[in-house]
């Protein structure tokens, strides 16, 4: 098999470095981050959707649209570690609900506040995890597949842990903790997403660890040769990913205040997390891309969700807007070689003139 | 690469696709076997048996749509929401006066010119079946809630119910039938035909195919159409078996079928395996499933028990592979990590 | 390439043997859990089988709840099962499996109007009868079916309540299911048709569908208070509605300036009766309710039940409806339960569903 040498993963990652030739390159450049087309993005509807309705702009919605992504944010960064590692997480609603349960119960019935419900949360994340990335790393099942089986286990587990019950009633420090702003328009939870996002950002870019993740990612044989330990980075990811799923468990029970046997394995919320790591620039082939794009990401969907029903859009177009959005934001990336339409096009009816 | 290291070998002479085969028709028989005698109500005196497969070959359907998909290396997670938006399409062109067989042969066309540009937007541009697919997943079922409104229809003329869903031939019910021809052709399909070579040889190698002529984009292209068809197939079944549509009627389909896939032996990244072992694959889990549940365990015992049963098989096979040397398939799992994998 | 043709005998005779090892795992799973259902015929007794739409749902809990109690007085074994997740196809196998095991009566909350039809019609051919409950499906595929209550009295009610808070000029939204959730269909219609009669100058300004997934309710009532911000009360009528909705309200800190008035259960809701951002549900005795399915399915299994007539039980009397009556929602063959209760701050206290 071929073992070309691949660039580095911080490069590749971050198109816009130093050394840049003129200012338009620069430019360019920049524009091409996918980070900083999706903050402008994300400017522009809210320009749009303010000029329409301008209470779309008032620090109450921009605090609950912030708190409301933030589930999905810490999550979707979860699952951009596994992506980067070539991998897939389909677990991670029943990790969230499982968590979710756990603490809620015992928040209901014995007082236990967020701060103790946190390492509780990320302990339940990093076993689940844990089984996930020992079914990958060593028994070698394709992610997919390994996934995919302890989703219907995982889920199990959840409803086992739920008892029929459901989490009603939560103590106060919850809802303060789930819907409260820090500063007026900037939520707890946007503080702990954001706090969340740079600091595996930071991992990622600045530690050997986040450079073997990216490394197992582009070519998990070179990986090997280097002297990476690639089981034990692949079970890593894993982990990472399912204590990152406890703890969204922990923010999604915060925000919405109750949590049942189908917390999170009922809603799209897992779909959407996927999605928001593609839209954010994380490929499926692994090694290129990063936690801040999806990250952004996350709040992109919410914010151009929320404008659509702002716009009088019947809501059963939610789902398509998610799907089409994922095509669009694959569709301009620009950094990857991609055809464009023009080239694609031509390619088309030349095999069509091929076959005639 | 190097031959795998030589081996004595006695008995029947079977390539490890035919001895997993075995092993799921041995499985098969012995599962039959336990729950004919050991649970009441299964057996039904055989036509109680083979009527409960009404309930799960829709899934088997699907699955080998999603098969040709997963022989060239790709993956179509909008299987489900297609069968539930051609439900739905059918159900609502008969509201409009079209003739039901005439709306269903629509409607699969549909799904098949749907699963063509699938196909178009992943190989011209370059793009991830799973995103794409994805993507596709999500506005399909829109558009399945949007045409379906607050009543889908429902209440098919009966004889489109019976012969599309729960009717008989004898003792053998429509659904069989209509499997076993789907199941022959597709066997055929892949493992008699110039098409299925190529597609088999580029789930293997895209490299490799190219070199030896294969058109891998057209090909690609032709299995996620049949993708789409087959979805479309299912979805009708669907339809007729319960005699209504939802928009969200085939969504929970898609991962048994996925499932099914790969316990039948295909390998989730292609190249290996064969179409039979989706057809008694289809059956095991099927069968497992309607016995537990028969057997009075709740359906959620039963999921956990199919999800064990799909990780500790695949865990068994590879572990076995792996132990067995050469090209095994964790050195494929290495193999694929490396740039020149995915095209 | 030589892996096509490469014989792998022992390697593969393992795998065999590792498939078979599958099976004693499936087995000794079935063996693990009980089978109560089988036991039960021995002894004579009426088998029950009871399938609310998804298993873990408090309100389901509580008719469950209600139906142990009485089941053993009735001679019932009474199995109680359901889908995990609310899925209508989940809910066939189970029915099929429950006509495998020769039960005396299935009775159900169905997750779609349609989609069991024909196997409840199968289960009914097979001498089992059928008994609706909350949710319906086609007068054709049961014999008889306990509606909660009748829809034109809850939609009175919620709509009272709601003008009392808000006026009579106004603008409300309501908050449901799914587009095509049957009794939310029911409820708004028989609101809009009581509107148009007694409140000619309140306004439905939209629809919110929170799927009944409490995460999306919450996202969707935030946004229907910012697009829509004359909104003086909103109707959640569906469980996981007014849990997101009472949610949204609190969090937007508009508690007082935005009336909550919905169709739900109190229990999950306790924290929203007392911080005053819900301000009343409506629903019926889920407990009693589950208690009625129990003496409908015993009646009926002893063909004492008929269109028309009525009967009585510890729990009051109450009659058979013999033809459609498009005011209550009544089709032949339904009995109506009960009329709907008020849940205020001032009682919630006393509800355990």
């Amino acid at each position: 098999m071929t073992t070309a040498p691949s660039p580095s993963p911080l490069l590749s990652a971050r198109p816009a470095g130093v050394g840049q030739r003129s200012a338009r390159r620069t430019l360019s450049r920049l524009l091409a981050m996918r980070e900083l087309q999706l903050v402008l993005v994300t400017v522009v509807i809210f320009a749009i959707t303010t000029a329409h309705a301008s209470t779309f702009i008032s620090a109450g919605n921009i605090s609950f649209l912030l708190a409301d992504a933030m589930a999905v944010a810490v999550i979707a960064v979860g699952q951009t570690i596994v992506v980067l590692t070539r991998g897939i997480d389909l677990s991670v609603a029943p990790i969230l609900g499982t968590a979710a349960l756990a603490v809620g119960f015992l928040a209901q019935n014995h007082n236990l506040t967020p701060l103790e419900g946190l390492p509780l949360a990320l302990a339940i994340g990093a076993a689940m995890g844990l089984g996930n990335g020992f079914m990958v790393a060593l028994a070698g099942i394709p992610p997919i597949i390994a996934t995919l089986g302890s989703l219907a286990i995982y889920s199990g587990v959840q409803a086992i842990v739920a008892h029929s019950q459901e989490v009603v009633t939560l103590p106060p420090a919850y809802f303060n903790l789930g819907n409260g702003d820090a500063i007026n328009g900037i939520p707890y939870l946007a503080l702990i997403g954001a706090g969340v996002a740079i600091a595996f950002a930071l991992i990622l870019w600045r530690t050997r660890f986040g450079r073997s993740i990216y490394a197992v990612g582009n070519n998990a044989e070179a990986a090997r040769r280097a002297g990476i330990n690639v089981s034990r980075v692949t079970v890593s990811s894993y982990v990472l990913c399912g204590a990152l799923a406890g703890l969204g468990g922990l923010i999604f029970l915060a925000h919405v205040g109750s949590a049942d046997s189908t917390t999170g394995t009922d809603s799209n919320i897992q779909l959407t997390a996927i999605a928001a790591t593609l839209i954010g620039g994380t490929t499926l082939t692994g090694g290129k891309g990063g936690v801040i794009g999806s990250f952004l990401a996350a709040i992109f969907l919410e914010v151009a969700l929320a404008a659509l029903v702002e716009f009088r859009l019947n809501p059963i177009w939610e789902p398509a807007g998610v799907g089409v959005m994922i095509l669009l934001a694959v569709l301009a990336d620009p950094t990857t070689g991609r055809p464009s339409l023009r080239s694609a096009l031509r390619m088309l009816l030349q095999s069509q003139r091929a076959r005639t | 690469m190097a031959e795998g290291p030589a081996r004595i070998r006695r008995g029947l002479r079977l390539n490890s696709e035919q001895w997993w085969m075995t092993s799921l028709a041995v499985l098969l028989a012995a599962e039959l076997l336990y729950f004919s005698l050991g649970v009441q109500g299964f057996w039904g005196g055989g036509t109680g048996m083979l009527n409960q497969t009404e309930y799960f070959l829709d899934i088997g359907i699907m699955a080998i749509g999603v098969g040709f998909v997963i022989f060239a290396g790709d993956i179509d997670l909008s299987c489900g929401a297609m069968a539930s938006f051609v439900g739905i399409v059918m159900a609502e062109l008969w509201k409009q006066g079209v003739e039901i067989w005439v709306a269903a042969l629509i409607a699969v066309l549909i799904a098949a010119l749907i699963g063509l540009i699938h196909g178009l937007i992943i190989t011209l541009f370059r793009l991830e079946s799973l995103l794409v697919t994805l993507a596709s997943q999500f506005i399909l079922g829109s558009l399945a809630t949007a045409i379906g409104g607050g009543y889908p229809p429902y209440g098919f003329p009966h004889a489109f119910t019976s012969i599309a869903g729960t009717g008989s031939v004898g003792p053998i019910p429509a659904q069989i039938i209509i499997f076993a021809v789907i199941g022959w052709f597709s066997v055929l399909l892949v493992h008699r035909t110039a098409f299925g070579r190529s597609l088999v040889l580029l789930g293997h190698n895209r490299d490799a195919a190219r070199y030896t002529g294969v058109n891998v984009s057209w090909t690609r292209v032709r299995a996620f159409v049949l993708s789409g068809l087959f979805a479309g197939i299912a979805g009708i079944v669907i339809a007729a078996t319960y005699n209504s549509v939802r928009d969200d009627l085939g969504d929970s389909l898609l991962l048994p079928a996925i499932t099914a896939v790969v316990l039948g032996g295909v390998d989730i990244f292609g190249g290996r395996g064969h179409m039979a072992g989706v057809l008694f694959a289809t059956f095991v889990l099927g069968f497992l499933y309607q016995g537990l549940l028969i057997e009075g365990i709740s359906q959620l015992t039963a999921n956990m028990v199919g999800g064990g049963v799909l990780v500790v098989a695949l865990a068994l096979k590879i572990g076995l592979e792996r132990r067995g040397g050469g090209l095994s398939f964790a050195h494929r799992l290495r193999a694929r990590f490396s740039p020149g994998g995915v095209p | 390439m030589s892996r096509f043709t490469r014989k792998r005998g022992l390697r593969a005779r393992a795998a065999s043997v590792g498939t078979l090892a599958m099976l004693a795992l499936a087995v000794a799973a079935a063996f693990a859990s009980t089978s109560s259902a089988h036991r039960a015929k021995a002894q004579g007794k009426i088998k029950v089988a009871i399938v609310p739409k998804l298993l873990g749902l408090p309100v389901f809990e509580a008719n469950v709840k209600g139906a142990n109690e009485v089941a053993p007085k009735l001679g019932i074994a009474l199995k109680y099962t359901a889908p995990a997740t609310a899925s209508a196809t989940g809910q066939v196998s189970i029915f099929n499996s429950l006509i495998a095991q020769h039960y005396n009566v299935i009775t159900l909350s169905a997750d779609d109007p349609t989609v069991p039809d024909s196997v409840l019609q199968k289960a009914m051919k097979a001498g089992i009868k059928v008994i609706t409950f909350d949710s319906d499906v086609n007068p054709s595929a049961r014999n008889f079916f306990i509606q909660d209550t009748a829809y034109n009295t809850i939609a009175q009610g919620v709509i009272q309540a709601a003008e009392k808070f808000t006026g009579p000029n106004a603008e409300i939204a309501i908050m449901s299911s799914t587009p095509d959730a049957t009794i939310q269909l029911a409820w708004i219609k028989a609101m809009k048709a009581y509107i148009k009669t007694k409140f000619p100058h309140l306004k439905i300004v939209t629809i919110g569908y929170g799927q009944s997934i409490q995460s999306t309710s919450l996202t969707a009532a935030e946004n229907i208070i910012h697009s829509y911000p004359n909104v003086k009360a909103i109707l959640p009528i569906d469980g996981a509605a007014v849990v997101g909705t009472a949610q949204a309200v609190q969090a937007l800190g508009d508690t007082g300036k935005i009336g909550v008035f919905g169709i739900g259960d109190p229990l999950p809701n306790q924290q929203y009766f007392a911080n005053g951002s819900l301000k009343a549900l409506f629903l019926w005795n889920e407990v009693t309710q589950g208690k009625l399915v129990m003496y409908v399915a015993k009646l009926a299994y002893e063909n004492k039940l008929k269109a028309g007539g009525s009967f009585t039980t510890p729990l009051g009397k109450f009659t058979v409806a013999a033809k459609n009556d498009p005011v209550t929602g009544a089709t032949r063959n339904t009995i109506i339960f009960s009329k709907p209760l008020e849940f205020t701050k001032a009682n919630y206290k006393k509800f355990d569903f």
